[in-house]
């Protein structure tokens, strides 16, 4: 049912556009079927996209909806052919073409702006702008080659001028890259784009990310100006509001699916952001009793990093003992920095207080020792040994921290980690959080998605913590995985005690089990919402509308 | 069980083969071979083993064993020194080593904890900076007992020092069992595997637990509460301190400490012949090291008389040099493939 009322709406919209979009001519770009999958996991679900001249299109999605997937199709990155490309078409100016590498999609017209520089920090501005295609002398080109052929100084620093003028700003052509404050930076490398010959289609992968909201509208305002060159920008953000303020027509992602497109002044960021997480959301009804006391177990204030390049005022946070709080926020907001600087050995300022204590930057020793333990949201990188056995995954921080699973051999002054002990546990989480594996010897790199998580609540299980913090518990797993993970954690809450944080995008899950809800933007907590609360009114704070500082 | 050799194991078999062959072939005696392979196993074997704590730590081959190397040979010449004999005389070399090996493999360590990443580089200059610094050392330092000291002029230490009335051959020549026409160096062998017990029981502790995660997954292991430094500096000493063990029974084996430029020497082997096990700088075992070393020892004492006979004299050395640094390369290749991997 739902696809058949997703398949409508796709439809009316399209016709829609079409209807708009035929004064403005042929598409440049088309994409058509675009289908991808990653060994079973399927990224693209047969997406459409067309993108016209001079248009800014936005790209929303959160996190895994196959945003940066599509982007790679669209530029050739070398990570779509080694894991064998993928299914349907794409015409550039009415042309079948696939781009197989970066240097196709350059010669195509299509050309990317990462969200990290790719930039050579100790060049000029000029030699940076004009990198891989310097203007030569055309007569000794013929008789040497234009790769050993001598620069034009004055032709190239002319053209690396005009590329940043067509921005509408100008910079000391001389100048190191490395000494440009960071939103320069980012104007070079799309002046760098822009310089190139034949640039049909520029791609922005969070332009304005790691810029003031001052610096990110002279972006917006050179964007502009790029438009009325016939130049389509594919514009990809997190921050609704640039987007809605930037962009002539919008595409929703989500879990690889075009869920909807909207028009310019139709745009809404509420609206966006209700279809980037699903409406679901507004169905979701809260089903555990409150287990909070009134103590307060955890307290942050004005918690901010020492190395981000983000300005944040810090995070204030409050959780109470025995509650389960859930932080949320659209991707790339810093909803999983309190356990990144309470357990992540990120370095911050402020100060953190855990059941009473204070505690000092970046110590996870301290923390630990006061009772918190972290699942971190990248679960292969740092929530697991891969190549270790499940039962070692288990045991391993339960006995560095709690010496459990060791025992004394006399004569020997020190402990020895006990094997059979640490099997006999594994096996037993096993059977209890239904893991499916051959036994506690298998390693944990050949289990699915959802078992491996159940590994990692397993560890969480062994060490008993008061306080746990976990990060996307379910991404990246099928209904029944995710329903025993949530299960699993509100049942430690219940018979433990331990007090949950839960940093999540699915919104759903959160208000589903969470007694409240922080919702975070900008690095901040904007507002603390009770689970009860309207779920619209937690959109509308994600998404942009700033109401007043709720912190506590 | 599926035992999967790897291209390392695979050449030196190879060449072992060869060599059987040609012994054979020569009418080489096989048992003296045999008796002397087992010395030169456990006279070597221990450096090998001491390669072990830092690669199960993650920190990569230990090229800067020199340090260790040079701390037992302060050591051993403080024992001569203070002409400690025999027994008293070996232990006290190893107490004294193991000491030195202490303070030096911190110092070794902090460095490697600035470099993390390229601890293997790294390593092959503090080796080869350690070597002339100690050598320096070695002419000043005051040692006054004639026996160390150069015959003429008298100051500074002489490159060999005789072992002889000290502790010369003191585990060579204890228990030793005649099997027919192969004698077994039963005190030596019992040395050796007091060690291998020692770090088989150290890679069982918490400690020895932390070093695998960090080898593993340092990041799990940083969010499990293990202090990377503090285990990774931990490993760095428990190398040095192995292989200044190593030193000490390599040279009562020897009759000699040799100072100066000799224990530079010592490396490339001991890693050699761990790669030969089968091991490598992100993964080796206890299997690999004593395997590894049995190996490459019976090669080489095979390879010189062979050669001898049927080829030219040089040529047993310039085979062992090729083989000892190519399979050194070709593990550096595999390291390469597998961080692509």
């Amino acid at each position: 049912m739902y696809c058949l009322g997703l398949k409508t709406m796709l439809m009316y919209y399209q016709s829609k556009n079409e209807r708009q979009m035929n004064n403005m001519g042929q598409p440049i770009i088309e994409m058509k079927q675009i289908s991808k999958c990653f060994g079973e996991a399927r990224a693209l679900d047969q997406v459409d996209l067309s993108l016209w001249a001079g248009e800014i299109h936005g790209l929303v999605g959160s996190n895994g909806s196959g945003k940066s997937t599509l982007l790679n199709i669209l530029n050739g990155h070398p990570v779509i052919a080694e894991t064998g490309g993928f299914s349907g078409e794409i015409r550039v100016a009415g042309q079948t073409a696939s781009p197989g590498s970066i240097v196709e999609a350059i010669q195509q017209g299509i050309g990317m702006v990462h969200q990290e520089f790719a930039l050579m920090p100790e060049m000029s501005v000029k030699d940076n702008l004009r990198a891989g295609y310097e203007v030569s002398n055309p007569l000794i080109d013929r008789l040497v080659g234009a790769s050993f052929s001598p620069i034009l100084e004055v032709e190239n620093r002319r053209l690396a001028s005009e590329a940043l003028a067509s921005l509408g700003i100008e910079l000391n052509m001389d100048e190191k890259v490395r000494n440009l404050p960071v939103h320069l930076k980012q104007f070079v490398e799309i002046g760098r784009e822009v310089g190139r010959d034949g640039l049909r289609l520029l791609i922005l992968d969070e332009p304005t990310a790691s810029m003031s909201q001052e610096n990110a509208k002279d972006m917006m305002e050179a964007l502009k100006r790029l438009k009325q060159k016939g130049i389509v920008i594919l514009f990809v953000s997190h921050r609704l509001e640039e987007v809605v303020s930037l962009c002539d027509r919008v595409t929703v992602l989500r879990d690889g699916r075009v869920v909807s497109q909207h028009l310019a002044p139709e745009l809404d960021p509420e609206k966006l952001a209700l279809d980037m997480i699903g409406e679901g959301v507004l169905k979701a009804q809260h089903f555990r009793e409150e287990n909070m006391t009134e103590t307060v177990f955890l307290k942050m204030k004005q918690v901010a990093s020492r190395t981000e390049s983000i300005a944040s005022a810090g995070i204030s946070l409050e959780v109470n003992k025995g509650e389960v709080m859930g932080l949320t926020g659209l991707a790339g907001h810093g909803f999983t920095m309190p356990g990144n600087f309470l357990m992540g050995g990120v370095p911050w300022t402020g100060e953190i207080e855990l059941d009473g204590q204070r505690l000092s930057s970046g110590s996870i020793q301290e923390a630990l020792r006061q009772g918190a333990f972290m699942l971190p949201d990248e679960r292969k990188e740092l929530g697991l040994m891969l190549h270790a056995s499940i039962s070692e995954n288990i045991a391993f921080a339960a006995r560095h921290n709690l010496k459990r699973f060791i025992s004394r051999l006399w004569p020997l002054p020190f402990g020895l980690s006990n094997q059979q002990q640490a099997d006999a546990f594994a096996l037993e989480m096993i059977r209890a959080l239904g893991i499916k594996c051959r036994g506690p010897h298998q390693h944990v790199r050949e289990l699915s998605g959802g078992n491996q998580q159940k590994v990692c609540i397993a560890r969480a299980i062994a060490m008993s913590p008061k306080l746990l913090f976990v990060g996307e518990p379910t991404r990246g797993m099928d209904i029944q995985s995710k329903e025993m993970v949530l299960k699993l954690l509100i049942e430690m809450n219940r018979t433990i005690g331990t007090t949950l944080i839960i940093a999540s995008s699915e919104l759903e899950e959160l208000i589903r089990l969470c007694d409240r809800i922080a919702v975070f933007r900008d690095g901040e907590v904007v507002k603390v919402f009770k689970a009860l609360e309207d779920p619209k009114q937690m959109i509308r704070v994600m998404s942009g509308e700033r109401g007043h500082r709720d912190a506590h | 069980m599926r035992i999967k050799l790897k291209p390392p194991t695979i050449v030196i078999l190879i060449y072992l083969a060869m060599l059987l062959a040609g012994g054979f072939y020569v009418g080489l005696p096989l048992f003296p071979i045999l008796s002397e392979s087992m010395v030169k196993f456990a006279m070597n074997g221990i450096m090998v083993l001491s390669l072990l704590p830092m690669i199960h730590a993650g920190v990569g081959l230990n090229f800067g064993m020199p340090v260790g190397l040079s701390a037992a040979l302060v050591g051993m010449s403080l024992a001569i020194q203070f002409k400690l004999q025999g027994g008293v005389g070996f232990l006290s070399s190893l107490v004294f080593a193991i000491a030195i090996a202490v303070v030096f493999g911190a110092a070794y360590g902090k460095l490697l904890n600035r470099l993390k990443g390229r601890e293997e580089i790294a390593g092959v200059f503090t080796g080869f900076a350690f070597i002339p610094l100690m050598n320096i050392f070695w002419t000043v330092a005051p040692f006054t007992n004639r026996q160390m000291l150069y015959p003429v002029g008298g100051v500074g230490l002489r490159p060999k020092i005789s072992l002889d009335g000290y502790f010369r051959f003191i585990l060579d020549e204890t228990l030793v069992i005649q099997l027919g026409k192969i004698s077994i160096p039963l005190g030596l062998l019992l040395f050796y595997a007091l060690v291998v017990a020692v770090i088989a029981l150290i890679f069982k502790t918490q400690n020895g637990k932390a070093m695998a995660a960090l080898r593993l997954n340092s990041g799990f292991a940083r969010l499990s509460g293990v202090d990377e430094n503090r285990v990774r500096l931990l490993a760095v000493i428990l190398s040095t301190a192995i292989a200044a063990v190593g030193m000490c029974v390599y040279s009562q084996s020897f009759g000699f400490v040799q100072l100066y430029d000799g224990a530079s020497m010592l490396t490339f082997p001991a890693l050699s012949a761990l790669l030969i096990g089968g091991g490598g700088s992100r993964q080796a075992t206890i299997t690999n090291a004593v395997a590894g070393a049995y190996l490459y020892q019976f090669v080489y004492l095979l390879s010189v008389p062979v050669a001898n006979a049927i080829l030219i004299p040089e040529l047993a050395e310039l085979l062992r040099m090729i083989i000892t640094n190519g399979v050194i390369l070709f593990a550096m290749l595999m390291e390469r493939r597998w961080q692509h991997a």
